[in-house]
Parts: structure tokens; C-alpha cells; sequence
């Protein structure tokens, strides 16, 4: 745990440390990663040590999950029942071969964009700052930040029923900024989220970090 | 005069017989309006394709991670096989 964690974070003496040691050795495709090896973004300081990064919960993408084995049924229903189409909409066997390929990389490039959606849509927290990228369709995506010390409030709500069975919940942090409100959405064990964010606001206004 | 009119009148209204040439619509079927619809569907997939690996292209340079090097080589198979399945896929229907 020493080697990861920065010794002026181990300094502050925080309950936050412990609480998340558990995540420190998660691989970086995970939703909830302490004191990530090798991980970087866009506007890092030198010096500034990244504590937490988020990703929604898998089952969040439980919608697009259903529409890829949708589709998968669809295909597998549409070879048995080829003769039938044929009679009736007189397509031939070519047609089916290529609705057939046209099909099977529809699934690939559903399940390829619903995981990058997934690993893109991240949120990061620092000791000095929080980080937003909400990946939201193609055509645009969202990066904001706040520092620290413009944290206001902290709150989370665990309100849905997968959150309830899953354990995850919306981060919510007001913010004296031009964007009033962060909105970590859908990421795992949101109280300790939240602790961690309030100790760092802490150990920022005693100047220890 | 009066008898020819009569006689077109008979015709016309004559159960089974129309005057008005109908226009040869043997070649619209369901295929061909497929075939057109499939043609939009696989252009706007493999525009869609094309937007997904500049999209992780930014994105990997906006966060970035040791997983990244993996998604980006990632990307670009998945722009490859959308480009060649939507092209196969596409000629076919066509040629079908």
C-alpha cells in the first residue's frame, strides 16, 4: 500500500486510504480503481497524484446488453426461417447471405461502442482537482474539471433498485464554479466516493496536499 | 355518333375492362425497395464506423490509461472488418 499511495496522502492520516486499498491492484478495465499505476489525462500537473477513477456500473449497460442478444436471436430466427421469408417476400438465398454479414458486424460494432461508451465515460479524483468526461453519443463528448478547493458539497443518492442490489449510486458535487454541479453517474460504492472526496477537500484546507 | 359513344360507354363500364393504360410496375418489388434501404443503412454504418475510431482516437489521448494502447488497436480492426463486411455485405444485397 505504501508504494501506491504518495506520502503526503499517507501523512494526512484519512480514513479514505483504507477504505479503498482494496482497489489498488484492480486491473484498469474495472469501474473503481485506487491509486491507478501508469494512468494519466489530459492537463495533469507534475506532481499531482490521481486517488480515484470511476466508471459506471456494467449493469447500467443492461440495455445495450439485451439489444446485442436481441439481435443475436434476430439472426440465428432469421437463418431457420429463410424459406418462409422467401415465399412470401420471394428474397433470395444472397439476400439472406448478406443480411447475414451485414447483421453479424451490426452486433460487433454494438457490443465494440456500447464498451467504449463504457470505458470512456470516466470520472477522475485527484489531489487537486475532479475530473468529468462523459462520453455520451459520437458525435460529442464532455471533459470538465473543478479544483478542489471550489468543492462546496458532496452528496450521493442511491435511489434506483439495481443500485440498491448492486450497490451503486450518483455522486453529486456542488461546486462555487461556472458549472454549479458534478454528477458522478452510476458509479460503485458511492460512500466511499464521497469520504474520499471529503477528506481530500479537507487535507486541502489544512495544507497537507 | 350516337351508337359509338354507346359502344365506349359499354366498354368502359364493362366489368373487367379499363380504358387507362396502367404503367408496368413488375420491376418495384420488395427486393428493390430492400436493396435501396440496405444501401443507406450500411453507407450511415460505415460513416458510424469511421466516427467511433476518430472518437477513441481523441479520447485516448484525453485519458490515458495501459489499457488504451489495446482499445485503440481495437478500433482500428473493428473500422477494418466494418469496412469490409458493410462492402461485402452491401455487394451482395446488390448483386442478389
Amino acid at each position: 500500500m505504501a508504494t501506491r499511495v504518495p506520502k503526503k496522502i499517507l501523512h494526512g492520516n484519512q480514513s479514505f486510504v483504507q477504505r479503498i486499498s482494496d482497489t489498488f491492484d484492480k486491473s484498469p478495465v474495472t469501474t473503481f480503481i485506487g491509486f491507478p499505476q501508469q494512468t494519466y489525462f489530459d492537463g495533469q500537473n507534475k506532481g499531482e497524484n490521481i486517488v480515484l477513477i470511476l466508471r459506471q456500473h456494467p449493469v447500467t449497460y443492461l440495455p445495450q446488453m439485451l439489444f446485442i442478444i436481441a439481435l443475436i436471436v434476430i439472426v440465428v430466427l432469421l437463418n431457420f426461417s429463410w424459406d418462409t421469408i422467401n415465399s412470401i417476400l420471394g428474397v433470395n438465398l444472397a439476400f439472406i447471405v448478406g443480411l447475414n454479414i451485414f447483421s453479424i458486424i451490426l452486433i460487433i460494432t454494438t457490443a465494440f461502442f456500447s464498451f467504449i461508451r463504457w470505458f470512456y465515460t470516466v470520472n477522475i479524483v485527484t489531489d487537486e482537482r475532479i475530473v468529468d468526461l462523459d462520453f455520451n453519443n459520437i458525435m460529442s463528448h464532455k471533459y470538465s474539471e473543478a479544483q478542489l478547493e471550489r468543492l462546496e458539497d458532496v452528496t450521493h443518492n442511491v435511489n434506483k433498485f439495481l443500485g440498491l442490489v448492486f450497490d451503486f449510486g450518483t455522486v453529486v458535487i456542488q461546486t462555487a464554479g461556472s458549472k454549479p454541479e458534478f454528477q458522478f453517474d452510476n458509479v460503485p460504492r458511492p460512500r466511499d466516493v464521497q469520504d474520499t472526496i471529503l477528506d481530500l477537500l479537507e487535507m486541502k484546507q489544512k495544507g497537507q496536499i | 355518333m350516337s351508337s359509338i359513344f354507346s359502344i365506349i360507354c359499354a366498354k368502359f363500364f364493362q366489368f373487367g375492362y379499363n380504358f387507362v393504360p396502367e404503367p408496368d410496375l413488375s420491376f418495384v418489388n420488395f427486393t428493390w425497395i430492400f436493396k435501396i434501404l440496405f444501401f443507406v443503412i450500411i453507407f450511415g454504418y460505415i460513416f458510424f464506423a469511421f466516427l467511433l475510431t476518430f472518437r477513441v482516437r481523441i479520447l485516448a489521448d484525453t485519458v490515458n490509461t495501459p489499457f488504451n494502447k489495446v482499445v485503440r488497436a481495437y478500433s482500428v480492426i473493428h473500422l477494418v472488418i466494418a469496412l469490409i463486411g458493410g462492402i461485402l455485405a452491401l455487394a451482395i444485397i446488390l448483386l442478389a
